[in-house]
C-alpha cells in the first residue's frame, strides 16, 4: 500500500514554498513515534493539478497573499469533499497580516466561515495528549507577528470532524529546523504534527 | 328653389341621417359585445387574456355595424339616387325630379322646377329618417341601460382588465364561497432590483427574488366566522388584515422554498414560495493575462476587467495588494483603484494603467491584482464577486544571479553536513576501538560506515542534479555551489571505497575533505530556485521508534451515516402514493415538491407535472413514475453468478 | 297386396329394411350419446380471459374427459391451479407451449444498511428480459449463460421479469438484521477511506488499527470476534496469528470476511483467503478519471484463485476479486491496492461508486439474521416450471377419438336422415305406401 506522503500545496499567488523544512521535521516525528508507513521525503503538488488527489494530506503555508485561482478553488473544494485533509498555517503569525486575511477569506468562500476548534477536541488526544489545546510556539512566546498567543486553532468542521485545520500559531517557523537538531531537545517540538497526521489518517 | 337645390338639400338630410344611424348601430354593437362579455365573465370568470380582447372586439363589431349601415345607405351619395328615393316616396312627381337632376340638363328646366314645386313635400323624408334613427337609438338605449345596471366591478373587468382584478369578479351562485376561492398575489421585488411589481391570479407557486414582498389578497372577509381564516408558514401563523370585504397577508420571500397553508372553515389551499437567489457578480480580468516577474520596477501594467450580474452591479473596482519585506517580516497595503459605479447596470467594466516606476517598489516586493464587483443586494447583503488574481513580482538580485526566489539547498546541505560530521565521529571512534574489537566486528562496522557514506553521496548527487538542471527558470549548468558539492561527492566516493576495503584510516582524510567542501558549499552564494525545492529525505531507518515522548492514541469516533435526501424523498413519495387519498394527494405532493426544489431539483419539475395532472383531472401516474425514477438510484445488471453478492 | 317380389323379400326390400334398421340404430345411438353427455376433446389456444370462461364451463356444464391447452406463456397462477384441480378430478389435461419463454426469478434483500434487492433471473441465453417493479419499468437485461442478475439499490417489495409473453414475479419476504463490521489493519489511507465509506453507508464499525508500540487506534470495545456482534470482518493488512485464528473461527461459524490480498499472503490468513497474490499490475498515476472502468487506474495484485473459489471480478485475464465458502461462512479476497485513490481521484460520482463497491463486497459475505415478513400474494416465481410441476411436461394432445364415440352428433343425425330418406325414396319409387 502507498505510504503516507507529506504534500505541500503549490498555489499561484504567494510564497507557498516558505516552509521547506517542515515536511522533513514532520516525517521525522512520524517515524520516531509510530510505525506508520511514510515516505522519507515530502512532495510539492500544484493545487490545480490532478496529482493533488494522490495525496489526501495537504499542507499550505506562506507569508504573502493567498488568492486561489478558479481551478485551485475547484480542486480544493473537491479535495476536501472527497475526504482530503488540509492543514494551513500562517507563517507570519499575524492575524492583521495579508496571509491570514486573504487565506481565511478564501477558505470561508469555499467552505463557509471558519470555526474555533474546541481545546478539548479529539485532535488533541489523537496521539499525544495536549490538555490545553494547541501547543504554543516560540514565535508566540517571543512576541513576533501580532504579539498574541492564539488560544485556538480554527477549522472547517463538519459532523464534528475537522476537514480543514487553520493555524495562526506559525508552526511553519516552529518546525523549520533540521530534523537531526531535535535530538538535542528535551521534548520534540513537532509532536503536535503527529496528532494532526494521525487524525487525518483515521477520522 | 330649383329642383336640383331641393334634391341637394334632401341629400344632405339623408346623409346626415345615415351617418347618425351608422353611429347608433356602432354604439349598439359596441354595447352588445360588452354586455355579452360581461355576462360570460360573470358565468365563467374569463381569463385576463380573453378579457383584454373584449374592447378591441367590441370596437371591431361597432366598426362593422357602422360600415354595413353606411353601405346599405350608399344610394344617398348621388343626386340621382336621392331623386329616385324621393320619387318613391312622392309618386305625384312623375319622374319630374329625376329628369330635373339629369346631368345633361334639360331645356325645359323651369317647367320641371314648377312641376316639382307643385308636388314637392318635405314631409316625404321624415318617415325614412325616423325609421333610420329611432330603432337603433332605442336598441342602443336599452343596451346602454343594461350596461349601466351591471356591477361596476364587472364592467371594469371588461373595460379595464388587469392582473389581480379577480377580486372584482362577480360572486358565483350555488355553493357557498370560502375566503380562499379567489386568491391574488402581488409580488414586489426588493427596491434594489428595480424590477416591476407582478400580480398573479390563482397561483400554485410564486417565484421571486429572496426578500421580495409577497402580498396575498382574497375576499369574503365579511363571510361568517372571520377568525377561521388562517395563514400558516413554517415560521408560524400570520394574521390577515381586513379592509372591507378584502383580506390580505404580507409575507417575505424566504431564502429556502416554503409552503404556505391557507385554511378557512375546513377548506385549505397551499402556496409554494420558490426563492430566486441573487447570484454574485461574475468578474473577468482580461489583462494582465498571467503572473509576471519584473527584473526592475519599471514598466506599465494595463489592467482591464469586466463584470456582469443577474440583477445589477453597484460597484466595480480594481484591488491592489502591495507586500513589501522579507524573511519573517512583511507588510501589506491595500489600494482600491479605478472604481466604477454603473448605477445598477447588469454589465460594467473597469480599467486602469499602472506605472510601476511611480509606485516606489523595491526588490522582492509583490503586487497582487484583481478586480472586484459588488451588486446592490440589500436583502442578504451585497454579493461580491472577484476575478482571478495576477501576481506581479519584482526580482530581488541579492538573492540570486538573475534568477528569482526561494532558498533551496540550505536545508539539504545542513543535514548533509551534520550527517557527514556524525560519520566522521563514528569512523574516528571505530579506529580508536580497533585493537579491542574482534576483526569481524570491525569489518562489519567499516562496511556499515561505507554504506552510510554512499547514501550521503547519493544525496549530494541528487542535489547537484537539481542545482544544475533548473530548466523551468531558464538556468542550466554549474553553479559555484554545485561545483563545491562535486568536490565533496568525489571525496565521499573515495571514502566509501576505502571503507569497503576496511581501510578506515585511509578513508578518514577523504571524509574530512568532503566535509570541508560541504561547509564551503553552505556558505557560498545561494541559488534560489522557485518551484524546484530539493526533496529533503529523512533517514527513516535511523530514527524509527527512537522517540521517547509518551503517547497513547485516542479512540476513533464513529462517522455518521450520510443523510441521503433523495432517498428520504423517495421513501416519502412512495408513502404518499401508497397511502394518500386523492383529495390529499395534491397537498402532499406540493409539500414534497417544495423540499425537492433544493434537495432534488431534477425531480421537482416532474412532481410539478404530476400536480398539474391532478388539478387538470387527468391521471398523474406517468408523471409520478417519472418522478420516482428520477429520485431512485440506478440499477446494475450482471451475468448470472453462483455468488450471492459482490460487485 | 304385395307383389311376389316383395313378399319374397327382394334386394330392394332388403335395402329398405337395412336402411330402416340403420336409422333405428343411429337414433338409438344419438339418444344414448345425449344421455351420456360425452366429452368433446377440446383444443384451445388460450388467452387468459378465454381460459377463465372455459374453465368455468368445464367445471360446471361440460365435464370434459380431456382438455388440451395451447399456452402462450401468460397463464395466471389461479388458472394453473384450476387446471391442476381438473386434472385431479379425472379430466386429462395436456398442454403445449406456443411462444412462451421459460422464465424464473428469485429475489432476496441485500445485506446493506441502505437496503436494496438482488434478483436472479433464469431465461434462455440471448433473451431480452424487461425488469419492473410496482412503479414501472426498471431495466432491460440480456440473458447470458442461462440468465442474469440485477441489483436494485432502492428496496422494492417485489420485482417482475417479462420476456416474450411470459411474466415471472417474486416478492421480498425477509428483512435482515445486520450486525457490525470489524476493521483490522494499520493506520493508513486505505483503512481510513474504507471505514469512511462503510460508515457513510450506515454500517456500524469497530476498528483495530496498528499505529505504534505505545498504542493502536481503536474503535469499539475489545470483544471477541463472533457472529453475535459482527456481520463481517475486513482485514486490510497483515494481522497476528491469534487474531487470524479468531477470524477463521468467526468465518467457519457463519461470519463473513473481506481480505485484502496484501493481508491474504500472510500465513495466518492464507488458509482462509480465496487465493494468493501474483505479480502486481501497475495502475495509473495520477488516477485517470476518464476511464469507463475506473478501477483500471488502481494497482492490482492479481489473485491466483483456489480451486473452490468463485471469480467475482477480472481485469482482463487477471483475477481482481475472488470469493469462496468456508463451512458456514464466506470470504472475499480483493487484489486491489489503495482503492482510496478511486474515491479521491475518480470522476463525478466516484465517492458514491467507491462506497457502493465496498458495500457490495461486504454484502456478499455479511452474516445477517432474517425476519420473515408477511409474504405478498400474486407472486409467480417460475410460471413455466410450476406448470410442468402441476400438469407434467408439454405434450401433444392424445390422438384419435377420446372416451366418446368419436363421431359428432351432426354426422350421426346426417346419417340417420340419409338412411330414412333412402328407405322412403325406395319405397315411394316402387309405388309402395
Amino acid at each position: 500500500m502507498k505510504p503516507f506522503t507529506f504534500a505541500t500545496g503549490i498555489y499561484a499567488s504567494g510564497d507557498w514554498e516558505s516552509g521547506q523544512l517542515v515536511p522533513a521535521v514532520v516525517i521525522d516525528s512520524l517515524a520516531r513515534h509510530t510505525t506508520l508507513l511514510v515516505s522519507p521525503g515530502g512532495v510539492n503538488v500544484p493545487l490545480d493539478s490532478a496529482e493533488l488527489f494522490e495525496y489526501p494530506f495537504l499542507f499550505l503555508t506562506g507569508h504573502l497573499a493567498v488568492r486561489f485561482t478558479a481551478a485551485e478553488r475547484r480542486n480544493l473544494l473537491r479535495f476536501v469533499d472527497r475526504g482530503g485533509f488540509v492543514f494551513m498555517d500562517d507563517h507570519n503569525h499575524d492575524i492583521n497580516g495579508v496571509f491570514h486575511k486573504t487565506a481565511t477569506e478564501e477558505l470561508a468562500r469555499l467552505f463557509g466561515p471558519l470555526r474555533q476548534v474546541p481545546n478539548d477536541h479529539e485532535l488533541y488526544r489523537a496521539f499525544f495528549h495536549f490538555r490545553d489545546g494547541p501547543p504554543a510556539t516560540n514565535h508566540e512566546m517571543n512576541g513576533w507577528g501580532d504579539n498574541l498567543v492564539h488560544e485556538h486553532l480554527l477549522g472547517v468542521i463538519r459532523g464534528g470532524r475537522i476537514d480543514v485545520l487553520y493555524s495562526s500559531k506559525d508552526y511553519s517557523s516552529e518546525w523549520s529546523m533540521h530534523p537531526e537538531s531535535k535530538r538535542f531537545m528535551e521534548v520534540d517540538p513537532s509532536r503536535f504534527a503527529v496528532n494532526i497526521v494521525v487524525y487525518a489518517l483515521t477520522r | 328653389m330649383t329642383a336640383i337645390e331641393r334634391v341637394r338639400r334632401a341629400r344632405a338630410a339623408l346623409l346626415g341621417a345615415l351617418t347618425a344611424s351608422a353611429l347608433l348601430h356602432a354604439a349598439a354593437a359596441f354595447a352588445l359585445v360588452l354586455g355579452l362579455a360581461a355576462l360570460l365573465d360573470a358565468a365563467t370568470q374569463a381569463s385576463l387574456s380573453i378579457r383584454k380582447a373584449v374592447v378591441p372586439l367590441a370596437l371591431l363589431g361597432a366598426t362593422v355595424a357602422a360600415a354595413v349601415r353606411l353601405w346599405r345607405g350608399r344610394g344617398a351619395l348621388g343626386l340621382t339616387g336621392v331623386a329616385l328615393f324621393i320619387e318613391e316616396q312622392t309618386p305625384g312627381l312623375q319622374y319630374a325630379l329625376v329628369t330635373a337632376v339629369e346631368p345633361a340638363g334639360h331645356r325645359d328646366a323651369s317647367l320641371l322646377d314648377r312641376a316639382v314645386e307643385q308636388s314637392w313635400s318635405s314631409a316625404a323624408l321624415h318617415s325614412p329618417i325616423r325609421r333610420a334613427l329611432i330603432p337603433p337609438l332605442l336598441v342602443g338605449v336599452v343596451l346602454l341601460g343594461a350596461l349601466a345596471v351591471l356591477p361596476r366591478a364587472a364592467l371594469s373587468r371588461i373595460l379595464d382588465p388587469r392582473a389581480g382584478d379577480a377580486l372584482l369578479a362577480p360572486r358565483g351562485l350555488g355553493a357557498p364561497e370560502s375566503r380562499l376561492t379567489t386568491l391574488v398575489v402581488v409580488v414586489t421585488p426588493p427596491p434594489y432590483a428595480r424590477l416591476p411589481t407582478e400580480t398573479l391570479e390563482e397561483p400554485l407557486s410564486v417565484r421571486a427574488l429572496v426578500g421580495s414582498a409577497i402580498h396575498l389578497r382574497g375576499r369574503g372577509a365579511a363571510l361568517p366566522a372571520p377568525e377561521s381564516l388562517r395563514v400558516e408558514t413554517p415560521g408560524g401563523a400570520v394574521l390577515p388584515a381586513i379592509v372591507g370585504d378584502t383580506w390580505s397577508v404580507s409575507l417575505r420571500m424566504p431564502e429556502a422554498p416554503q409552503v404556505v397553508r391557507l385554511t378557512d372553515r375546513g377548506r385549505s389551499r397551499l402556496l409554494t414560495l420558490e426563492p430566486v437567489v441573487d447570484a454574485s457578480p461574475t468578474v473577468v480580468l482580461r489583462s494582465p493575462e498571467r503572473d509576471t516577474t519584473y527584473g526592475l520596477p519599471r514598466g506599465i501594467i494595463s489592467v482591464d476587467a469586466t463584470a456582469s450580474d443577474d440583477i445589477g452591479i453597484e460597484r466595480v473596482w480594481i484591488e491592489l495588494l502591495l507586500t513589501t519585506g522579507g524573511g519573517e517580516r512583511f507588510s501589506t497595503t491595500t489600494r482600491t483603484l479605478a472604481t466604477v459605479s454603473p448605477g445598477g447596470a447588469r454589465a460594467a467594466a473597469a480599467s486602469i494603467t499602472i506605472r510601476l516606476d511611480t509606485m516606489r517598489l523595491g526588490p522582492g516586493d509583490v503586487l497582487n491584482l484583481r478586480a472586484v464587483a459588488r451588486d446592490g443586494n440589500t436583502v442578504s447583503g451585497p454579493g461580491e464577486g472577484s476575478s482571478e488574481t495576477r501576481t506581479i513580482r519584482i526580482h530581488d538580485p541579492s538573492l540570486a544571479n538573475a534568477i528569482p526566489i526561494v532558498p533551496a539547498s540550505v536545508a539539504v546541505l545542513d543535514t548533509t553536513v551534520l550527517s557527514q560530521r556524525m560519520l566522521i565521529i563514528r569512523a574516528e571512534t571505530l579506529l580508536v576501538r580497533r585493537r579491542r574489537m574482534p576483526a569481524d566486528s570491525f569489518r562489519v562496522q567499516s562496511l556499515r560506515l561505507g554504506e552510510r557514506q554512499l547514501m550521503l553521496y547519493d544525496r549530494v548527487q541528487a542535489l547537484i542534479l537539481e542545482l544544475e538542471t533548473a530548466t523551468d527558470v531558464g538556468f542550466v549548468g554549474e553553479t559555484e555551489e554545485s561545483k563545491l558539492l562535486r568536490v565533496a561527492g568525489v571525496a565521499m566516493r573515495r571514502a566509501e571505497d576505502e571503507l569497503r576495503k576496511i581501510r578506515v584510516a585511509e578513508a578518514l582524510p577523504e571524509m574530512y575533505r568532503a566535509l570541508d567542501a560541504l561547509d564551503k558549499g553552505r556558505t557560498s552564494r545561494r541559488l534560489y530556485l522557485r518551484g524546484m525545492l530539493p526533496r529533503i529525505v529523512v533517514d527513516l531507518e535511523q530514527v524509527r521508534l527512537k522517540g521517547t515522548d509518551s503517547a497513547s492514541a485516542g479512540p476513533r469516533p464513529a462517522r455518521l451515516p450520510l443523510a441521503d435526501l433523495r432517498r428520504a424523498l423517495l421513501t416519502r413519495l412512495d408513502r404518499i402514493v401508497a397511502g394518500t387519498g386523492a383529495a390529499a394527494l395534491a397537498d402532499s405532493l406540493t409539500m414534497l415538491r417544495a423540499v425537492a426544489l433544493t434537495g432534488a431539483p431534477d425531480a421537482a419539475p416532474l412532481l410539478a407535472r404530476a400536480l398539474e395532472a391532478i388539478r387538470g383531472g387527468t391521471d398523474p401516474a406517468a408523471a409520478l413514475r417519472a418522478a420516482r425514477r428520477a429520485l431512485d438510484r440506478a440499477t446494475e445488471s450482471a451475468v448470472l453468478s453462483p455468488w450471492r453478492g459482490g460487485p | 297386396m304385395r307383389s311376389p317380389g316383395e313378399s319374397r323379400g327382394g334386394p330392394r326390400l332388403w335395402l329398405e329394411r337395412i336402411a330402416r334398421g340403420l336409422a333405428l340404430l343411429l337414433l338409438l345411438w344419438l339418444l344414448v350419446d345425449v344421455f351420456r353427455g360425452r366429452a368433446e376433446p377440446l383444443r384451445a389456444s388460450v388467452q387468459e380471459r378465454d381460459l377463465s370462461a372455459e374453465l368455468s364451463r368445464w367445471s360446471t356444464a361440460a365435464d370434459p374427459a380431456s382438455v388440451h391447452l395451447e399456452s402462450e406463456g401468460s397463464i395466471a397462477p389461479f388458472q394453473r391451479d384450476w387446471l391442476a384441480a381438473l386434472s385431479g378430478a379425472g379430466t386429462r389435461v395436456t398442454w403445449e407451449s406456443r411462444g412462451g419463454v421459460p422464465l424464473a426469478i428469485a429475489v432476496e434483500p441485500v445485506a446493506d444498511p441502505e437496503g436494496g434487492v438482488r434478483a436472479w433471473i433464469a431465461a434462455p441465453s440471448g433473451t431480452r428480459v424487461e425488469m419492473e417493479d410496482p412503479a414501472g419499468p426498471l431495466d432491460s437485461l440480456a440473458a447470458a449463460g442461462g440468465g442474469a442478475r440485477l441489483l436494485v439499490r432502492s428496496s422494492p417489495a417485489e420485482l417482475r421479469a417479462r420476456a416474450g409473453g411470459s411474466t415471472a414475479g417474486s416478492a421480498v419476504t425477509d428483512s435482515l438484521v445486520l450486525g457490525r463490521l470489524l476493521l483490522l489493519g494499520r493506520v493508513e489511507w486505505e483503512s481510513k477511506f474504507v471505514a469512511a465509506a462503510l460508515e457513510e453507508r450506515g454500517w456500524k464499525l469497530d476498528a483495530r488499527l496498528r499505529l505504534s508500540p505505545r498504542g493502536d487506534v481503536r474503535q469499539g470495545p475489545a470483544t471477541s470476534i463472533d457472529t453475535a456482534r459482527y456481520a463481517a470482518v475486513l482485514v486490510l493488512d497483515s494481522i497476528g496469528n491469534a487474531e487470524a485464528q479468531a477470524v477463521g473461527r468467526f468465518v467457519r461459524e457463519g461470519g463473513g470476511a473481506v481480505i485484502a490480498v496484501s493481508a491474504a499472503d500472510a500465513a495466518a490468513l492464507a488458509a482462509l483467503s480465496a487465493g494468493r497474490s501474483t505479480a502486481a499490475l501497475q495502475g495509473r498515476e495520477p488516477f485517470d478519471s476518464t476511464l469507463s472502468e475506473p478501477r483500471r487506474s488502481l494497482e492490482l495484485a492479481p489473485i491466483a484463485p483456489r480451486e473452490d473459489a468463485v471469480v467475482l471480478e477480472r481485469r482482463g485475464n487477471a483475477v481482481a476479486v475472488a470469493a469462496r465458502r468456508i463451512e458456514r461462512g464466506r470470504v472475499v479476497t480483493t487484489g486491489y491496492r489503495d482503492t482510496w485513490r478511486w474515491r479521491m481521484g475518480g470522476g463525478e460520482g466516484s465517492v458514491q461508486a467507491h462506497r457502493d463497491w465496498w458495500a457490495d463486497l461486504v454484502a456478499g459475505v455479511a452474516h445477517a439474521g432474517r425476519v420473515t415478513r408477511e409474504a405478498r400474494p400474486d407472486t409467480d416465481e417460475a410460471p413455466l416450471a410450476t406448470l410442468v410441476d402441476l400438469l407434467g411436461p408439454a405434450r401433444a394432445p392424445p390422438a384419435g377419438p377420446g372416451p366418446g364415440f368419436g363421431i359428432s352428433r351432426a354426422w350421426l343425425f346426417g346419417l340417420l336422415a340419409a338412411a330414412l330418406l333412402l328407405e322412403w325414396a325406395s319405397r315411394r319409387l316402387r309405388g309402395a305406401p
